[in-house]
């Protein structure tokens, strides 16, 4: 459990930092991109790090980092989450969605500066850049899982 | 694990000397919008505010390229006017949203979804506002962002692309304004006059 909260407490703050390193950059638009590859690499050495950290059967891994995945991404989650909901007709458009969408958005900042590159629409309303954010949590979580699972399967490890 | 730790104590270090630098050289400007969120706050109001279902009739036929469009509903955390779009002719406006990011709709959608329209007429020739318009255009598809910075070329919300496209003209909307360019601030540009009293 002490791992499991450490790890969340450590990516949690990565993303701020990170964030708010991109947010700083943002005057200078190609230079703000390099905070998200820099993010990732380190998303990757958190969850190899993890691993090696993490002495457990395989199974027991996937599901911890899976876990951990979870708490780290609640901000972004949500909008994930929501969004999905929204487009299946389970929930509707109302004062909070905004603000749920808002908080997504604050949350990924560190890809906002890469996405804001990319231009274009999907399905004829939403722009790409937002379905990037909606995508991002997700994918995240399973960067995480991976790296973690990668590094269990590597010979030597217990 | 080492080289995560050092890197977010870094990254820490520079925001907190970001966030020190702004606080010691607050503007007026910037403590009025943060008293009147906070006033708002107190009274129950925080976000974009809240749309009654009621429609204004706000006549926007006498438009013209290089105008700007206002939206307004009750209970927003920074004015009586919660969204602006620059006139961009043919019926149509340049607005930004977190979802659709930039791009051009329809002017008519302000009778529908705010309670309040209102429309301004920059007081500049007519060649500068065409230039702005030409701008304006070439931001489609650039992302809403709400913590925008001013001189970002790639973040965007709703009145810092009005406020923009003036202002790569030389001509600044709110030139002692605050870190945001809230719509109330443009309406009370001397730049701007209104078109005609606002829908309700």
């Amino acid at each position: 459990m002490r791992h499991i909260l450490r790890y969340s407490a450590l990516l949690i703050a990565m993303e701020i930092v990170f964030s708010g390193i991109a947010f700083l950059l943002a005057d200078w638009p190609w230079l703000a991109v390099l905070p998200a590859p820099a993010f990732i690499a380190l998303v990757w050495v958190a969850g190899a790090s993890f691993a090696a950290d993490w002495e457990r059967p395989r199974g027991s891994t996937a599901v911890a980092a899976a876990l951990i995945g979870l708490v780290w991404q609640l901000p972004g989650l949500q909008g994930s989450i929501r969004f999905l909901t929204d487009e299946v007709g389970w929930t509707a458009y109302d004062g909070i969605t905004d603000l749920q969408d808002f908080a997504m958005q604050t949350w990924h900042t560190v890809f906002l500066t890469v996405f804001s590159h990319v231009g274009g629409q999907v399905g004829g309303y939403y722009a790409v850049y937002y379905i990037g954010l909606v995508l991002a949590s997700p994918l995240l979580i399973l960067l995480f899982i991976g790296a973690a699972l990668w590094k269990w399967r590597r010979p030597g490890h217990a | 694990m080492r080289i995560i730790t050092r890197t977010l104590a870094w990254g820490a270090v520079a925001l907190a000397l970001f966030i020190a630098h702004n606080v010691v050289t607050m503007r007026p400007a910037t403590k009025e919008v943060w008293r009147f969120a906070w006033s708002e706050l107190q009274q129950g109001n925080f976000g974009v505010g809240r749309w009654d279902g009621e429609e204004n009739d706000f006549d926007f036929s006498q438009l013209e390229p290089g105008d700007i469009v206002l939206g307004g509903n009750t209970g927003s955390s920074w004015g009586h006017w919660t969204h602006a779009a620059l006139y961009i002719g043919d019926g149509q406006v340049m607005e930004t949203f977190l979802q659709p990011g930039t791009k051009p709709e329809p002017v008519g959608r302000y009778n529908h979804y705010y309670s309040d329209a209102g429309a301004l007429r920059v007081k500049l020739p007519a060649e500068v506002k065409q230039r702005a318009v030409e701008r304006a255009r070439k931001l489609e598809g650039k992302p809403w962002y709400m913590l925008a910075p001013k001189n970002s070329p790639e973040l965007w919300y709703c009145s810092k692309v009005v406020w923009w496209v003036y202002a790569q003209e030389g001509y600044d909307l709110d030139p002692d304004g605050p870190y945001w360019i809230v719509p109330d601030r443009i309406a009370r540009s001397p730049l701007v006059e209104p078109i005609q009293p606002h829908g309700r």
